[in-house]
C-alpha cells in the first residue's frame, strides 16, 4: 500500500472547470464588472458533463466556467480599466463629498476609457466571422436607435446606434443585397445576403416603448457597446469594399440639392446630414467615380464533378438573383403620409424603385404627389379621394410580398380598402409532409410561370353560380314534374306488364358479383405485418429511438392536418356566407 | 429710587452691575404712582413668578418712558434703534424686556421693512387673543393704542431728528401726572411678528381706590380654583374672587337678556367681568383676521431702495486707494512662474481635446491566419435567433389564428412551455398594428441567453427511421406456420386451463375450470367425450407413447389416469391390459403418494388409476418414453417435484431440499436430463448422476412456463413479466436472446415437434408465432423471426390465452382461452 494517497477532485474534470464566484474573485472583480467583461468577451459558462464531479460531490446548482476561460481573461487589458474605473468613481465620489468642484471636474475630465477594438478584432479573427455574427448586433442596435433620448442609456450611444444603422441600411441600399422582408407582429423582419452570409434582423415599429421594469438595461448597455464598435468597424469594411465613402457621403447633385437656403433651418449641419442619410433617399458617393458599369462578367470555372444540369441549374439561380434585384427599377414610387417611410423607402430602394414623399413629411423628397410620372403610390387608408389616372394605388403590402415572391405581383389584390391576401413569411421553406397554405401554393405555382390562381377562382365562382341556377330552375321545374309523374306512373304499369310475361321461365340465373381483391391492399397489409413484426425484433435502444422519431413525425403530421382541417372549414364557412349575400342581395 | 426695589425680584437672574440704565436712553421717569413699600415678609417663593412680576412692575415703571422711546424711535433711522439697543444691554433686565419690546416696535413701525424683530425674547402671548383686550370696571381708555396711531402717522424716512423738547413732551399731556397710573396691560404679538401693544390706562378718579392688580404672574389660574382667592396685590394681600353665585339659570338668562353678553369677557386675573368696547372688539376681529392691530397702518407701503443696483458715480467713502491694490503681487508671481516651468518641463500638459466618436478603420485589412486560435476552434458560436413563421405575420393565413379553446389553452400554460411566445393576431391593414409591448423584453432575453446560457454541441441523430427496422429474413420465406384461425371448439362453460394434443394428432383433451375434461376430434372440432372430474383442471398430458392411449389430468390433490378410449381399438384396450397387469411387490414401500385403482362406476368413465397427493396439484408431465411422469405440488417444502412410474405405481420425491416455488418441470426430450424452474432459475439435473448440471439464469422476475425444443439444446422460458427468454444449452447459462413481443403475462410457450416454430400465448389475447430455427451448424446461432402474430381471443377477467400447443405433424397451433374456447389456427 505504497505511494501517495489519491485526493479526490484534485484531477479530472473537477480541475478544468471555475464556479462563477471563484472566477470573479481570481479576476478581482466585482460581479457587475465580471459580467461586463464575460458580455465583452463573448465568455459563456460551461455545462461539465458531471456535474457532481466538478462541483466537488455536491449538487448545488452552481454555474462554471472553463477555468481556461478565465485564464484567458486574466490578460485582458481592460480589466485593469476597470479597476481604474472604480478607483476614479470613489475619487469623485469623494469630490463631491467635500463639494471640491475643481476636482471634480478635473476628475472627469481624465475619466478612464476603453476602446474594444482588440477584443472585436480577437473575437472575429476573420470578417466573415464577424458577418456571421451581425444579427444580434443589427437588431440590437435599431432597438436602442429607437429608444427615446431620456434616461435608460446615454444619448451618444443612442446616436451613435442610429448612425452605425442608417449607415448599414445606406450599404444594404448600394449593394442591393436585401433578400427578404415580412412585417409580423413583433416588428419588421429584413433579411440580406452580405458576402453570401444571409443577416438576418429585426426592427420595431415605430412606436414609443413602454420601457419594462423588469429589464436590466445595463446587461443591455454592455451588449450595444460591443455590438456598435463591431457594427462600426463591419460598416467600415463594407463601405470600402464597395469603394464608398466611410463615413458615408451623399452623392454631390443630391447634396446640392438640399443644402443651400434649407441648411439654417435645421439645428446642426452633422445632424441634418445624419437626418438625409437616414431619409434613404439619395445615394452614396463613390471614392472612386463609376466610369463605367462595375458588372464585370464573371467567368466561370466548371467545378469538378458538376454536371452540365448543375451548371445551368447555377447560372439561372444567378440570373434569377440578378433579376430580383432589378425588381422596382424604373418604377416610381409615392409613399403616402400614413405609410411607415423608412421600411418602404429602404425596401424600395434596394430593389432599384425611386421613391418619394410629401416635402412636410420627411427631408429628402425628390418629387411631388402630383408628379405625373409616379407609377405607384402606396396608400394605407381606406379609399382615396383624388385618385390621379395612370398610377397605381396600393396597399404597403404588395412592396413586402413582391419582393419575397421575387416578382411582381397582380395589383388588383392591394387595392385601397380590398381585404388583402394573407402576408406569408418568406424564412419558411416547407419540406415533405408539412403543411402548405393555399396562397403559398399559389404563390409557387405563379414563380413557376402558371397562372392557375385566378382560373380556379373564376371557375369556382362560375360553379357556385351555375349550382345557383340549378336550384332555380328545380324549383321552376316542379310546376313541370307533375304532368310528368303521371305519365311516368303509366310506363310503369306497361313495364310491370311485361315483366309478369317474362315470369314465365322458371329458372332464373343471377350475375354473381365479382368480389375484387384488392392486391394492392393485401400486398400493403402483408407489408405493415411483417414491419410491425420487425420492430418487434428491435433492440431496446433502436426501439426508443424509432419510436421518438416516429412520435415527432406522427406529431407533425397531426399539426399539418390540424390546420388543413381548420382552414377547411374557415373557407366553407366563408363561402357560405358569400352565397347568402349574394342570394340576400338577389332578393 | 427704582434700583433699590428692582434688585430683590432678580435674585433668580444674575445680574451684572447694579448700576443704572446708560443714559444714552433719556428714559423720563415718571414719578411714583405711590410711596415704595417693601414687599411683605412672607414672600411667596415661587420664582417662577418672580421675573414676571418684576416685568410688570418695570413695564409699568417705564411704561411712559418706553412710549418716549417709541416717540423717538419713529422719529429716528434705524441706526438708532440699532444704538437703543446696544444701550439696553446694560439695562437690568426688566427695563431690558419691555424695552425690547418697544424697540421691536419701533424698528416695525420705523422701517417698516426692518423687521428683525427677535421673537425668541419677546414675552409672547403674555395676554394673548382676548385676554389681552382687558377692562376693568370703570371707563378704559386705550390710550397706548391712540399714541401708536399716532407713531404710525409720523412720515418715516428721511427724518430729521427731532428736537430733544419734543422728546420730553409726554404724549399723554391732557392728562395729570400725578393722577395716571401707567399699567401696562399687555402685549400682543401677531402671527405675522407684528407686535401691538395696548396700553390700557387705567385712570384712576379719585386716590381712595385701591390697586387691585394681582401679583402672581403669568401662571395657569386654574391653581386658585380651589381657594377663596385669585392673587395677591401689590401689598400682598389676598384677592378675593367676586362672589359669583349665579347657576346655570342665572348664566342663561343673562345670556338671554344682556345685550352684551357676547363682548363681555372674564378677567382671570382678577376674576372680574370685562365688557370689551367697540375699538377692542374691533381690534379683535382685525387680529382675528390676521390685519394690522392698527386700523391707518399700511403695510404696503412703497419700498425705498437704500443701496440700489444702479453703479453710483461716486464712491460711497473717501479713502484713498491702497498701495497693494496696483503693485503686482509678489506671490502671484511666484505661482506662475511655477506653473511657467512646469509647463515648460512638460510636467502640465495640455488637456486632450476630447473624442466623442469612435474611429473605425479596416480591422481586418491584414486576416492572419495565426490569429485564428485553438479557442476558436473550440467556440461554440450562439444558435441564431429562430426565423419567425407564417403565424407571426401580421395578416397570417385564418388557419394560423387561435381559436377560443386555443388561446384559453395558451393563456393557461405556463410562459416557458409555450410552443408560440406570442398570440397570432390579424390586422387589416399595416396602420392597424401596434407596437409590440414584448419588444425588449425578448431583446433582453437573448441578451440573457448569449451570456448566461452554457453551450454545447448536440449531436442530432439523423438517422431515417426505417434502417433502424432490422432486416429479417422474411416471413412469406419461413413457410409453413399458422397463418388462419381454421376452427374453433366450443363447449366449455368456463376459461380453459390446459390442452393436450395425442401422439397421432387426431385427439385433442383440454381441461377446464368447470370441473370438466373435454376430449375432441382436431379435423372437425367435435367434442367426443365430456369427462366431468369435479374439481378445477390445472394440468393435463396426453402420454407421448404412440403405443399407449392414457391421458393423465391434474385435478386438485390427484393424478387422473385416464383412458380415453378413443381412436383403435385396439390400443386402447392394450392399454387397459398394460395397466391390468400390474402386479402389486411383495412388500409395501413406503410411498409418498397413494396409487388407487379405480372403482367400476370410475372405469367405465375412463379413469384407471388415481395418484393421491397430499396437497394440491399444479402440473403433470410425461416422460418421452411414456412410463414415468412428474408432478409438482403447490407447495414450499422440498415435496414440491414428485416422479412417478407408472408400470410399477411407485413415486419418489427426487429433491431433499426445496430450492424455491417450483413453477414447472419437464423431461429432456432425448437424454436423462430433468428441467425444474423456479421463479427466476431453470435448474438443469442430470437424473442419471443425480446431480445439478446447469443453472440457467432467466433475467425475468417469474418463470410461467418453459419448453424444451425438441433436440434438446434450446429452452424457452415465459415469464409473467411479459418476456421471453431462449436459452442455448451450449451457448450459456443467460438468455441468448430476450424477445418482448407481449404486452402482457406470458402463459404459455410451446416447441413444434418437426417444424421450426414455437409459440407463446399471453395474457393479452394474442398468439405469437415465432420461426426458431436452430442449426446442427455449433458456430451458427439460432435464428429467431416472428412470424405470425394470432389474434382471435376475447378477454375475458384480463386474461387472453391460457395454454399453446403445437399439432405433433402439422403446422397447426392450438390455443385455449379464458373466454372458455379452443381455437385451432392453420
Amino acid at each position: 500500500m505504497g505511494g501517495l494517497e489519491k485526493k479526490k477532485y484534485q484531477r479530472g474534470s473537477a480541475t478544468n472547470y471555475i464556479t462563477r464566484n471563484k472566477a470573479r474573485k481570481k479576476l478581482q472583480l466585482s460581479l457587475p464588472d465580471f459580467r461586463r467583461l464575460c458580455i465583452l468577451k463573448g465568455i459563456y459558462p460551461h455545462e461539465p458533463r458531471h456535474k457532481k464531479k466538478v462541483n466537488k460531490g455536491s449538487t448545488a446548482a452552481r454555474t462554471f466556467y472553463l477555468l481556461k476561460d478565465i485564464k484567458f481573461l486574466l490578460h485582458e487589458p481592460i480589466v485593469n480599466k476597470f479597476r481604474e474605473y472604480k478607483i476614479f468613481v470613489r475619487k469623485l465620489r469623494k469630490a463631491y463629498g467635500k463639494s471640491e468642484w475643481g476636482t471634480a471636474e478635473r476628475l472627469k475630465d481624465n475619466k478612464p476609457t476603453y476602446k474594444l477594438d482588440h477584443i472585436v478584432k480577437e473575437r472575429y479573427p476573420t470578417f466573415v466571422d464577424a458577418l456571421r455574427d451581425l444579427d444580434d448586433a443589427l437588431s440590437m442596435c435599431f432597438l436602442f436607435s429607437t429608444f427615446p433620448r431620456t434616461g435608460k442609456c446615454h444619448v451618444q450611444t443612442i446616436q451613435l446606434c442610429r448612425r452605425l444603422a442608417v449607415e448599414f441600411l445606406n450599404y444594404v441600399i448600394a449593394s442591393r443585397s436585401l433578400r427578404k422582408v415580412f412585417l409580423s407582429i413583433k416588428g419588421i423582419y429584413y433579411q440580406a445576403e452580405v458576402l453570401g452570409q444571409p443577416i438576418t434582423w429585426i426592427t420595431p415599429y415605430t412606436f414609443a416603448h413602454d420601457h419594462p421594469t423588469d429589464v436590466d438595461y445595463r446587461v443591455m448597455a454592455t451588449f450595444t457597446e460591443f455590438y456598435t464598435t463591431l457594427l462600426g468597424f463591419v460598416n467600415f469594411r463594407l463601405y470600402h469594399s464597395l469603394n464608398l465613402h466611410y463615413p458615408p457621403k451623399i452623392d454631390g447633385q443630391a447634396e446640392v440639392e438640399v443644402k443651400p437656403a434649407e441648411g439654417k433651418e435645421y439645428a446642426m449641419d452633422s445632424e441634418s446630414y445624419l437626418e438625409k442619410l437616414s431619409a434613404l433617399s439619395a445615394s452614396l458617393a463613390r471614392v472612386v467615380a463609376p466610369t463605367q458599369e462595375d458588372d464585370v462578367e464573371m467567368d466561370e470555372f466548371p467545378v469538378e464533378g458538376e454536371t452540365a444540369e448543375q451548371m445551368d441549374a447555377r447560372r439561372k439561380e444567378q440570373e434569377a438573383l440578378e433579376k430580383h434585384k432589378k425588381l422596382f427599377e424604373g418604377l416610381r414610387f409615392f409613399l403616402n403620409r400614413e405609410v411607415p417611410r423608412e421600411p418602404l423607402a429602404f425596401v424600395i430602394r434596394c430593389f432599384g424603385g425611386q421613391v418619394s414623399w410629401d416635402k412636410s413629411l420627411c427631408i429628402g423628397a425628390t418629387y411631388d404627389v402630383s408628379d405625373p410620372s409616379i407609377t405607384h403610390q402606396i396608400v394605407d387608408r381606406p379609399r382615396v379621394e383624388q385618385q390621379v389616372v395612370g398610377r397605381y394605388y396600393l396597399q404597403p403590402q404588395w412592396v413586402f410580398d413582391s419582393v419575397n415572391a421575387k416578382l411582381c405581383l397582380p395589383v388588383a389584390d392591394y387595392f385601397p380598402g380590398v381585404l388583402l391576401p394573407p402576408h406569408l413569411s418568406p424564412f419558411v421553406t416547407e419540406q415533405e409532409g408539412d403543411y402548405i397554405p393555399p396562397e403559398k401554393l399559389k404563390l409557387l405555382a405563379m414563380q413557376r410561370g402558371e397562372d392557375p390562381g385566378e382560373e380556379t377562382e373564376e371557375e369556382e365562382e362560375e360553379e357556385e353560380e351555375e349550382e345557383e341556377d340549378d336550384n332555380d330552375k328545380d324549383e321552376e321545374e316542379e310546376e313541370e314534374d307533375e304532368s310528368e309523374k303521371e305519365e311516368e306512373i303509366k310506363l310503369k304499369k306497361m313495364e310491370e306488364q311485361k315483366a309478369q310475361s317474362n315470369k314465365a321461365l322458371p329458372v332464373k340465373v343471377t350475375a354473381g358479383k365479382v368480389r375484387l381483391e384488392d392486391k394492392q391492399r393485401l400486398e400493403q397489409e402483408q407489408q405493415s405485418e411483417e414491419k410491425r413484426l420487425a420492430i418487434m425484433m428491435m433492440k431496446k435502444r433502436e426501439k426508443y429511438l424509432y419510436k421518438k422519431i416516429m412520435f415527432g413525425k406522427k406529431r407533425k403530421i397531426r399539426e399539418a392536418n390540424k390546420l388543413a382541417a381548420k382552414r377547411k372549414a374557415h373557407d366553407t364557412a366563408l363561402k357560405e356566407e358569400k352565397k347568402k349575400t349574394k342570394k340576400a342581395r338577389r332578393a | 429710587m427704582p434700583k433699590l426695589w428692582l434688585l430683590p425680584y432678580f435674585h433668580t437672574q444674575p445680574l451684572g452691575s447694579t448700576t443704572f440704565p446708560s443714559p444714552t436712553l433719556a428714559f423720563c421717569h415718571s414719578p411714583m404712582p405711590k410711596p415704595w413699600t417693601p414687599p411683605p415678609a412672607p414672600r411667596r417663593t415661587a420664582t417662577h413668578q418672580l421675573p414676571l412680576v418684576a416685568e410688570a412692575e418695570s413695564a409699568d415703571l417705564f411704561g411712559l418712558g418706553v412710549l418716549g422711546v417709541a416717540w423717538r424711535g419713529a422719529a429716528a433711522s434705524s441706526a438708532v434703534v440699532e444704538e437703543s439697543r446696544a444701550g439696553v444691554a446694560r439695562l437690568p433686565v426688566a427695563a431690558r424686556l419691555s424695552h425690547q419690546q418697544h424697540v421691536a416696535q419701533v424698528g416695525d413701525v420705523a422701517g417698516g421693512q426692518a423687521q428683525r424683530l427677535d421673537l425668541g425674547q419677546l414675552p409672547i402671548g403674555r395676554l394673548g387673543g382676548d385676554e389681552g383686550a382687558q377692562r376693568r370696571e370703570g371707563g378704559v381708555d386705550a390710550v397706548g393704542a391712540v399714541a401708536l396711531s399716532r407713531v404710525g402717522r409720523v412720515p418715516l424716512p428721511g427724518l430729521a431728528v427731532q428736537p430733544p423738547g419734543f422728546l420730553a413732551a409726554p404724549p399723554l399731556a391732557g392728562f395729570d401726572a400725578e393722577a395716571v397710573g401707567v399699567q401696562v396691560e399687555g402685549l400682543l404679538v401677531g402671527a405675522r411678528a407684528l407686535a401691538a401693544v395696548l396700553l390700557v390706562l387705567r385712570q384712576h378718579a379719585d386716590l381712595g381706590v385701591q390697586d387691585i392688580r394681582n401679583t402672581v404672574g403669568n401662571i395657569p389660574m386654574e391653581w386658585y380654583q380651589d381657594f377663596p382667592h385669585i392673587g395677591y396685590d401689590l401689598e400682598g394681600k389676598r384677592i378675593y374672587k367676586p362672589i359669583r353665585n349665579k347657576d346655570e339659570l342665572d348664566k342663561f338668562l343673562e345670556k338671554m337678556e344682556n345685550p352684551d353678553y357676547w363682548r363681555t369677557v372674564q378677567d382671570k386675573m382678577t376674576g372680574a367681568d370685562i365688557k370689551l368696547t367697540d375699538e377692542q372688539v374691533d381690534l379683535v376681529h382685525r387680529l382675528q383676521k390676521g390685519q394690522f392691530g392698527d386700523v391707518h397702518f399700511n403695510p404696503y407701503e412703497p419700498a425705498i431702495d437704500f443701496f440700489t443696483h444702479e453703479v453710483m458715480i461716486h464712491p460711497v467713502t473717501n479713502r484713498p486707494a491702497d498701495k497693494r491694490s496696483f503693485i503686482p503681487s509678489l506671490i502671484e508671481k511666484e505661482k506662475v512662474s511655477k506653473l511657467v516651468h512646469a509647463i515648460k518641463m512638460g510636467w502640465i500638459k495640455p488637456r486632450k481635446p476630447k473624442e466623442d466618436t469612435p474611429t473605425y478603420y479596416d480591422l481586418w485589412a491584414h486576416e492572419d491566419p495565426n490569429s485564428i486560435l485553438g479557442r476558436h476552434k473550440m467556440h461554440v458560436p450562439a444558435p441564431k435567433m429562430k426565423l419567425p413563421g407564417h403565424e407571426e405575420s401580421y395578416n397570417p393565413p385564418p388557419e394560423y389564428l387561435l381559436s377560443e379553446e386555443e388561446k384559453l389553452a395558451w393563456e393557461q400554460q405556463e410562459p416557458a412551455e409555450r410552443r408560440l411566445n406570442f398570440v397570432p393576431q390579424q390586422y387589416r391593414c399595416l396602420r392597424a398594428v401596434p407596437g409590440y409591448p414584448r419588444f425588449i423584453h425578448e431583446r433582453f432575453e437573448r441578451c440573457l441567453d448569449l451570456y448566461l446560457c452554457p453551450r454545447q454541441r448536440k449531436m442530432r441523430v439523423n438517422v431515417d427511421p426505417e434502417d433502424l427496422i432490422p432486416k429479417l429474413p422474411k416471413p412469406r420465406d419461413l413457410q409453413p406456420f399458422p397463418t388462419t384461425q381454421a376452427l374453433v371448439y366450443r363447449g366449455h362453460s368456463s376459461l380453459v386451463r390446459c390442452l393436450s394434443v395425442s401422439p397421432s394428432g387426431q385427439w385433442l383433451a383440454s381441461g377446464s375450470d368447470d370441473g370438466t375434461v373435454r376430449f375432441w376430434e382436431v379435423c372437425t372440432a367435435r367434442c367426443m367425450k365430456t369427462l366431468p372430474v369435479g374439481g378445477v383442471v390445472k394440468s393435463i398430458a396426453w402420454n407421448p407413447n404412440p403405443t399407449i392411449c392414457l391421458v393423465a389430468v391434474c385435478v386438485e390433490q390427484s393424478v387422473l389416469l385416464v383412458n380415453p378410449c378413443l381412436g383403435d381399438k385396439l390400443l386402447y384396450g392394450a392399454t387397459d391390459q398394460v395397466l391390468e397387469s400390474y402386479v402389486p411387490p411383495e412388500e409395501e414401500r413406503v410411498q409418498p403418494v397413494q396409487w388407487v385403482t379405480a372403482t367400476s362406476e370410475e372405469h367405465s368413465r375412463g379413469i384407471r388409476l388415481t395418484v393421491q397427493h397430499s396437497k394440491a396439484l399444479k402440473q403433470v408431465t410425461w416422460h418421452g418414453k411414456g412410463d414415468y411422469f412428474a408432478t409438482v405440488v403447490a407447495d414450499n417444502s422440498n415435496m414440491q417435484v414428485l416422479i412417478h412410474q407408472t408400470s410399477k405405481r411407485w413415486s419418489q420425491n427426487p429433491f431433499r431440499k426445496s430450492k424455491g416455488l417450483v413453477q414447472c418441470v419437464l423431461f429432456h426430450p432425448i437424454r436423462p436430463y430433468f428441467f425444474v424452474a423456479t421463479q427466476r432459475y431453470v435448474r438443469v439435473y442430470n437424473l442419471l448422476k443425480q446431480e445439478l448440471t446447469k443453472k440457467l439464469m432467466a433475467n425475468c422476475k417469474w418463470v410461467s412456463s418453459m419448453a424444451i425444443h425438441p433436440a434438446g439444446d434450446n429452452v424457452i422460458c415465459g415469464s409473467y413479466d411479459s418476456k421471453l427468454a431462449w436459452f442455448d444449452l451450449d451457448l450459456s447459462t443467460r438468455p441468448y436472446q430476450l424477445l418482448r413481443h407481449h404486452r402482457k403475462a406470458l402463459r404459455s410457450v410451446a416447441f413444434h415437434k418437426h417444424y421450426p416454430l414455437f409459440a407463446s400465448g399471453s395474457d393479452d389475447g394474442t398468439v405469437i408465432v415465432c420461426h426458431g430455427m436452430v442449426y446442427n451448424d455449433l458456430l451458427q446461432n439460432p435464428l429467431l423471426v416472428p412470424v405470425k402474430v394470432l389474434k382471435g381471443h376475447t378477454l375475458t377477467m384480463d386474461l387472453g390465452v391460457l395454454d399453446v400447443v403445437f399439432h405433433p405433424t402439422q403446422p397447426w397451433v392450438f390455443s385455449s382461452g379464458a373466454d372458455g374456447t379452443v381455437r385451432l389456427y392453420t
